[in-house]
């Protein structure tokens, strides 16, 4: 089992430039010490006017600081949106590789398609042509970064040929990724060879069911690069502290204030007819565990723990963590506060403690899976 | 979390309501319509506490054209705000006109919807899908959506009202619940060609950047309003059942 964290970057109301400056150092200093602490990667989200809930709109340049304050991390996009409003494929071929240098070769690149009417309206887009933008960049960005003549006539987007530069540090090029919040977004994944980055909330059962699939699919992949990444990872929060009650207080406090926040998004189906978002899963975990509940004082004095939710004492972490191991996920990705609630010292002590008792654990199990990557 | 800033003086003309009294409805086959926009300006300090404006807020303006059912033939004109009551998403209504004195009356006792009496003019053509409204001789609504495409009948979603109203002698928002039926589904650019801010009470927030259209041959029905909330309440603490009101 691999370990990350997930920035969104979210901002308490009132906005204050302190509080957004605040917010971005917070978590870059996260960042620092989970390079320290041996964290695996940093998943940095690309959203935009999302107030409150994510701040996040230049992940390329938090992840340029991050790259300049930590040594063995990896940096990953998580995720870049793939419509030609937003981001042009040239642009993003570009950035990726220049920070796979700056990286000396620590970057991945997650892809999405934002859901948002928020967003979406906001850059004037048809929300009908996402999914195929988005097809349309995860073929052609391993070519631009692999190709010395690259040229396209496509549907979203057409260039003449050219030779896009720099090349990426890694050979052949970083592992890439998609962003699961639909059901059957998985499958695409696995069908063009690429990485899902789970960020829905699914039962353990449900999770284990889209891993089995992913896997399946992807033996028969078509890759759409030159290497297969066949890793599946989930979100999770994550507060570890000695004293249970104190941890699930704080923890859940910030995992309801995250369901909270991406509840209240304006989610495209719900005010644009289209073919193109029907569905959306739930961000947030919703269900408790008989376990979790079994172990809370009073039930009555706040809410148990989602099942598998890595909040409460390194031991209860631990049982989480194992139970995530039988579903075949392959790392979880950690958000570690929400609008700043919790202080930055005791987000720190919580990575610390997850690191020292927790993380030895599982890193026993990590090195057979270190090399997965496979040259498509 | 955004909360909305307006104080309760501003629905003080709210007209009374007795949704315990309500029975349910049937409206039959309807033809539909909702233009829907983004108004300029920050809109928070149209919604109350207990309300969460979205981000950003959308203006609908939305058509029905009923020809059978319990209410017999009338036309209605709704005007809505986007909105989350606690997570669920939702729709204030800021005025509405129907061109049913009649029917004006039982929707406004029933659902608080406003009881304001006008001419609503709808022309339904393949091309086409038009609307006008007049009250007191004076257009305040007229839009259109021309060359509307089919969609899938599973692609538009409705949005449950708020309608604000006096139930006893306290301002309450009743929660209008229409079960609608998409049978054929349309979608096209909007057009609106008049639109009167202060009869909406949308003052200094004119719906400006067009969204979407949509148009679409309904099944629906009217069931009693199930809950109310007070308004000065966030929606987990100020939502009761009708019967417990």
């Amino acid at each position: 089992m691999e370990f990350g964290l997930f920035f969104e970057i979210s901002v308490p109301r009132p906005f204050t430039r302190e509080q957004e400056n605040t917010a971005i150092f917070n978590a870059l200093e996260q960042a620092k010490l989970a390079d320290e602490l041996g964290f695996d990667r940093i998943w940095v989200v690309e959203h935009h006017f999302l107030e409150e809930y994510s701040h996040s709109s230049a992940p390329e340049l938090f992840l340029a600081a991050a790259a300049m304050q930590t040594k063995q991390i990896r940096l990953c996009h998580g995720a870049i949106v793939c419509v030609p409003e937003i981001n042009h494929p040239i642009r993003i071929a570009e950035r990726a590789a220049f920070l796979d240098h700056l990286s000396k070769g620590r970057l991945e690149l997650g892809t999405a398609r934002s859901s948002t009417w928020t967003e979406l309206g906001g850059f004037n887009l048809s929300p009908d042509i996402t999914k195929a933008s988005w097809d349309e960049y995860v073929r052609v960005i391993p070519q631009m970064w692999t190709e010395d003549r690259f040229t396209w006539q496509g549907n979203t987007f057409s260039m003449p040929e050219r030779n896009v530069i720099p090349k990426p540090y890694q050979d052949p090029h970083p592992p890439m990724w998609v962003a699961v919040t639909t059901p059957g977004t998985e499958q695409d994944a696995a069908h063009r060879g690429i990485g899902a980055l789970g960020v829905a909330s699914q039962s353990f059962a449900q999770q284990e069911t889209t891993v089995k699939r992913y896997h399946e699919a992807i033996k028969t992949c078509e890759p759409v690069g030159k290497i297969i990444n066949d890793h599946v990872s989930a979100q999770n929060f994550l507060f570890c502290h000695e004293d249970r009650k104190y941890a699930t207080t704080t923890g859940m406090n910030m995992l309801q204030q995250f369901s909270a926040l991406n509840a209240h998004q304006l989610w495209n189906r719900e005010v644009y007819p289209s073919a193109s978002y029907k569905t959306l899963s739930n961000l947030a975990p919703t269900k408790a565990s008989k376990s979790s509940v079994a172990k809370m004082d009073n039930p009555r004095e706040g809410r148990p723990v989602p099942e598998g939710t890595c909040v409460g004492t390194p031991n209860d972490i631990i049982e989480a963590i194992k139970t995530w191991e039988t579903t075949g996920v392959d790392s979880l990705n950690f958000m570690l506060n929400c609008i700043e609630n919790i202080p930055q010292e005791a987000v720190l002590d919580s990575m610390r403690l997850f690191a020292k008792e927790v993380m030895p654990q599982f890193k026993k199990n990590k090195n057979a899976k270190k090399n997965k990557m496979e040259t498509a | 979390m955004l909360v909305g800033t307006s104080d309760l003086s501003r629905w003080e003309s709210a007209t009374p309501a007795s949704p315990d009294q309500a029975k349910a409805l049937d409206l039959g086959m309807v033809r539909w319509m909702q233009l829907t926009y983004e108004p300029t300006g920050n809109c928070v300090h149209l919604f109350p506490f207990g309300l969460h404006p979205t981000t950003p807020v959308l203006v609908t303006m939305q058509f029905w054209n009923v020809r059978e059912g319990d209410l017999g033939p009338f036309n209605m004109a709704q005007v809505r705000l986007t909105c989350r009551a606690g997570i669920r998403i939702r729709a204030l209504t800021t005025n509405a006109v129907v061109d049913n004195p009649d029917v004006a009356k039982v929707l406004s006792e029933g659902w608080g919807y406003p009881p304001n009496v006008g001419t609503i003019d709808l022309s339904w053509r393949t091309d086409q899908v038009s609307a006008r409204v007049e009250v007191d001789g004076k257009c305040v609504l007229g839009g259109k959506m021309e060359m509307p495409m089919p969609i899938s009948v599973d692609d538009l979603q409705h949005i449950t009202s708020i309608n604000p109203a006096l139930v006893g002698n306290e301002l309450r928002f009743l929660q209008a619940e229409p079960q609608i039926a998409n049978l054929g589904v349309q979608r096209a650019a909007p057009h609106l060609t008049s639109f009167d801010c202060d009869f909406w009470n949308l003052t200094d927030h004119a719906p400006t950047y067009p969204v979407i259209a949509a148009c679409a041959d309904v099944e629906m029905s009217l069931p009693p309003v199930r809950f109310i909330q007070d308004p000065a309440q966030l929606a987990h603490k100020g939502t009761i059942a009708v019967k417990a009101a």
